[in-house]
This record gives structure tokens, C-alpha cells and sequence, in this order.
């Protein structure tokens, strides 16, 4: 089970690409988890995670993100924005597995 | 693409947009800023569901037309039954936010959140009023500011108390949901005594000090250069793809929430409303003045790329979710577009606001969540149709300010795919 969540400042438009990236790791015939929150909740939101992915519009969020997932030891970083802004579920598919990856 | 647009100005210009956001950001996410901007944001029920009841119940009225005619005349006999709902959701704004903030606070600070919500609450009563003589004014929006102060600051104290271990600890027979109980017994003890001395002992009214003194710097910051001001931080973080609102709403969310609360009591007494600055305002021309012009230029050009941005970015768009758009035409770091998304943004909110100022426009007096379409919060939000018109005035003109920054983003494109 690949563990995906994605955070953004309401939930809303990450929970846009959450269905996109579904798509893509079912057509991969990937089992996969993937969930959105709003970043307030990203404390909470890290257990059994395997990768965090920020939108770009909380990138000012990163430091705190990158110290919670650091202490939990899970990979992170923000979507590049055009693959976010193309709501790209294969590419953001292979960001997140190439995070996994390098980590 | 990127690199290739960037100049030495473009990057000294985004740079120094990036430098202010640091700030800003490091700003929201500071503890006490955070609670007070998620209690806020907790009340947003309380706020919409007192909304609905003022705009159905205001049906049953003669407020909702020129003449003085009801417009749903079955409506008339409860109309202010209907309206009543309005004065304990928005009118008890403050005592609510005791409680959210109270809590979020304790969240942030990891003690027991149940417990923290109920010092903001009990210090909220202690601190205002002596015994059992409730006073409902101090409930509004006029004491927030004081239901802020007094939630952040005595829930602070608990934590210091319980962090210091000062407390009283049972043996660990004892089941731990009782054991917690206890925990806040000297703390609240403590705490409880603090606002006692001050308001009943010492009699000095520290809520009625707040709200004499707080409450035009309220009403004052609901001031043309304000919004200004505010309008250009927002459209600044957001053309280098930050979110703007949400980072701002530590300081915007209380005078949206005390704005919107003013103007829904003037319009239950039938009296002139006071403010314009509203979260459902913003909402209502933000985007419209500056990211459907976007769409509408990528719509009508000639390259198919664009034509696909457009359409995949609409639906979120309709719904306020600009990402879409902004990061995949992109507006959000583009030399080109950064700049007439700034002019289109701050001009295109500012003449509504300018024309609620004056009067020529109706002031909202209730709200919707922020992802209602901007066509249904206007109407619904001021019961004004103008608001119609001004939309479509400040699209026209955000499609023509966008114009010749669209043309030569074209022009580079096309360069680009040759």
C-alpha cells in the first residue's frame, strides 16, 4: 500500500488532484491511499505515511512541514507548480515516487 | 520556460515579493495567530446558518424592495421569528470564539483541548460580568477582541501551569478521564480568582474597557486605504503563487467576522449597515476581476494548449479555487501576467468597494462559504442585483487590462514552440 497525502490551505484544490492521482495509480495498477487535508492538520495527518506532497500555495508552510516530516521520517516536498496547476496526475505520480525514492 | 522569461528585474521583482511573504508566513504561524485565525474559521457554520435565517426571514419583509412591497408575503407573519435565529448565531459571535480560540490555543500548545476551551469560556464570563448578571452585548462582535485576549492569555496560563507541573496529580489507580479533571483544578482555580479580583473585587471592567476602546479600531479599519492595503498583499502573495487570503486571515478574519456581524444586526434593526469589508465581498469581485480575465483570454487563443488550460481550469474556477489556473497557465511566477493580475485585482475590488462606500452599492450583511460561486454570493450576500453590473464592469476591464501582457505572452509562447 503506497500512503500519499497531499496538503493545501482548505483541502479544496488538492483534493482536485487527489482524484487524478487515484486515476493514475489505478491505471498503474498501484494500490494506493491517497488523501487530502488543509495544512493546519498536517500534525495529525502522519502516521503510516509514506510520502507528504505540499501545494505550491502553502510553500511558505515548507520549514514547519519539513520539520514534522523530518521528525517522522517521511519524504516531502512541494509540487512543482505547473504539474500542480495541470492538476497532472501521472507526473505528480512519479514526483511523489521519486521522492520515495531518493529519501 | 521559466528561465528563459526570467530577467534580472523580474527575478529582483519576485524576490522581494518572496522576501515579504517569509514574514507574513512565519507571522500566521505563530501559536496564538494560528488559534485565533482556525477558531475564527470554526465559526463559519454559526455565521452561514445565521445568514440563511436573516435572508429568509428578511423575504417576509418590505426590506428587500424599493417600494415597500413583502416579496414572499406567507413569509410575513414570522418573518422575525425567522430572524430571531439571527441574534444568538452572529449576534453571540464573541462568546463562541471564547470557545474556539480557547481551544484551538490548547490544541496548539498540546494540553487537554476540552479543558482549554472551558477557561476560555468560564475567564470570558469571570472577566465580564459580576455573578449571574449576564449582560448579551458583551457577547457580540464588539467584545472579540476580548474574548480573544482573555482566551489566549488564560489558557496560556494553564499551560504554563501544567507544563511546570503544577497541578494535582492522582495515583495511577485512578482512571485517567478523572485524573484529567484534576489536572486543571489549580490552574482554573487560579485563573478563576485572576478575573474575580479584577471584576468583581477590584470592580473594573476590563471587557467594557476593551470594547470602548477597541471597537473603533475596528470600524476603522474598514477604511478605503486599509482594503487597499490588504487587497495588494493579497494579489502580491498570490502572483507569486502563495495564498494569499489564508495567510492574511489571522488579521483580516476579525474584521470580516465583526464587519459581517455589525452590518447583519444594522440590517435586523432596519438601520443603516455600518461596514463594507466582508469575507463573502472579497469573495464576490476578488477572482472575478482578476482570474476570469484569464481564462476568457486563454479561451479565445489561438493555441490549443491555452484552449485546454481554460477548460480544465473553469469548473475549479466557478467554485473560487483558482490553482488550476494560476499555476497551469501559468499566472502565478510568469513575468508577463504577474503584473496585470495585480493592477485587475486591487482595481477591480476596490471600485466595488468604493461603491459600497458610498452607498451606490448594498453592503453585505450575510455570507456563504468561501466557495460559493461569485454570481450566487453576491446576490445572495447584499440582496443587491447591481452587484451584477459591477461584476461585469470590473471583468470587462480586467479583460482589457490583461490584454497587452496576454498579447506578448502569446507572442513568447508561439517563439518558444517554433
Amino acid at each position: 500500500m503506497f500512503t500519499v497525502r497531499l496538503f493545501c490551505a482548505a483541502g479544496m484544490s488538492t483534493s482536485l488532484m487527489v482524484t487524478n492521482l487515484k486515476k493514475a495509480a489505478e491505471n498503474r495498477g498501484m494500490e494506493a491511499d491517497i488523501e487530502a487535508f488543509p495544512i493546519a492538520a498536517i500534525e495529525k495527518e502522519l502516521k503510516n505515511v509514506d510520502v507528504v506532497l505540499l501545494g505550491p500555495q502553502v510553500s511558505y508552510m515548507k520549514r514547519k512541514a519539513t520539520k514534522f516530516c523530518e521528525d517522522a521520517k517521511i519524504p516531502m516536498d512541494i509540487i512543482p507548480m505547473t504539474i500542480y496547476g495541470k492538476m497532472d496526475g501521472e507526473k505528480v505520480l512519479d514526483f511523489a515516487l521519486g521522492l520515495v525514492e531518493n529519501h | 520556460m521559466e528561465k528563459k522569461e526570467k530577467n534580472g528585474l523580474f527575478d529582483k521583482f519576485s524576490d522581494s515579493i518572496m522576501g515579504l511573504a517569509e514574514p507574513i508566513g512565519r507571522f500566521a504561524q505563530i501559536p496564538a495567530v494560528a488559534a485565533i485565525q482556525e477558531g475564527l474559521i470554526a465559526l463559519t457554520p454559526v455565521i452561514i446558518i445565521g445568514s440563511l435565517f436573516l435572508i429568509i426571514g428578511l423575504l417576509g419583509t418590505n426590506q428587500m424592495t424599493t417600494n415597500g412591497q413583502v416579496l414572499v408575503p406567507f413569509l410575513e407573519p414570522i418573518s422575525g421569528k425567522i430572524m430571531s435565529v439571527c441574534s444568538y448565531t452572529m449576534g453571540f459571535m464573541a462568546l463562541y470564539a471564547a470557545y474556539t480560540i480557547a481551544t484551538a490555543y490548547g490544541e496548539k500548545l498540546e494540553v487537554d483541548s476540552k479543558q482549554a476551551g472551558l477557561i476560555g469560556l468560564v475567564s470570558f464570563f469571570a472577566i465580564g460580568f459580576v455573578g449571574a448578571e449576564v449582560n448579551t452585548a458583551y457577547f457580540g462582535t464588539s467584545a472579540l477582541f476580548v474574548a480573544m485576549l482573555v482566551s489566549l492569555s488564560m489558557v496560556k496560563l494553564y499551560a504554563f501551569f501544567v507544563k511546570k507541573d503544577i497541578i494535582i496529580k492522582l495515583p495511577d489507580s485512578v482512571p485517567p478521564s478523572i485524573g484529567k479533571a484534576f489536572v486543571s483544578l489549580i490552574p482554573m482555580g487560579v485563573i478563576i480568582t485572576i478575573c474575580w479580583v479584577i471584576r468583581t473585587l477590584i470592580g473594573f471592567n476590563f471587557t467594557e474597557f476593551l470594547m470602548n476602546m477597541l471597537t473603533p479600531l475596528i470600524n476603522g479599519a474598514d477604511t478605503t486605504p486599509i482594503f487597499i492595503i490588504i487587497m495588494i498583499l493579497t494579489f502580491l502573495l498570490w502572483s507569486v503563487g502563495l495564498n494569499g487570503p489564508g495567510m492574511l486571515g489571522a488579521v483580516t478574519a476579525p474584521i470580516f467576522t465583526a464587519s459581517l456581524a455589525n452590518n447583519a444586526a444594522a440590517k435586523l434593526a432596519g438601520t443603516a449597515l455600518p461596514n463594507v469589508m466582508t469575507q463573502s465581498f472579497t469573495f464576490t469581485y476578488m477572482w472575478v476581476a482578476s482570474v476570469w480575465p484569464v481564462i476568457f483570454w486563454l479561451y479565445v487563443s489561438k493555441s490549443k494548449g491555452n484552449k485546454a488550460i481554460a477548460v480544465a481550469s473553469t469548473p475549479a474556477l466557478i467554485f473560487n479555487i483558482i490553482e488550476p489556473c494560476m499555476f497551469s497557465t501559468p499566472v502565478a511566477m510568469n513575468g508577463y501576467l504577474m503584473i496585470p493580475f495585480i493592477i485587475s485585482g486591487v482595481v477591480g475590488t476596490t471600485i466595488p468597494y468604493v461603491l459600497t462606500k458610498i452607498g451606490f452599492l448594498g453592503a453585505f450583511y450575510a455570507e456563504l462559504p468561501w466557495a460559493t460561486p461569485p454570481i450566487l454570493s453576491g446576490i445572495v450576500g447584499s440582496g443587491d442585483w447591481k452587484v451584477f453590473i459591477i461584476q461585469a464592469v470590473v471583468l470587462v476591464l480586467g479583460i482589457l487590462i490583461y490584454a497587452p501582457f496576454f498579447k506578448m505572452f502569446e507572442k513568447e509562447q508561439a517563439k518558444e514552440t517554433e
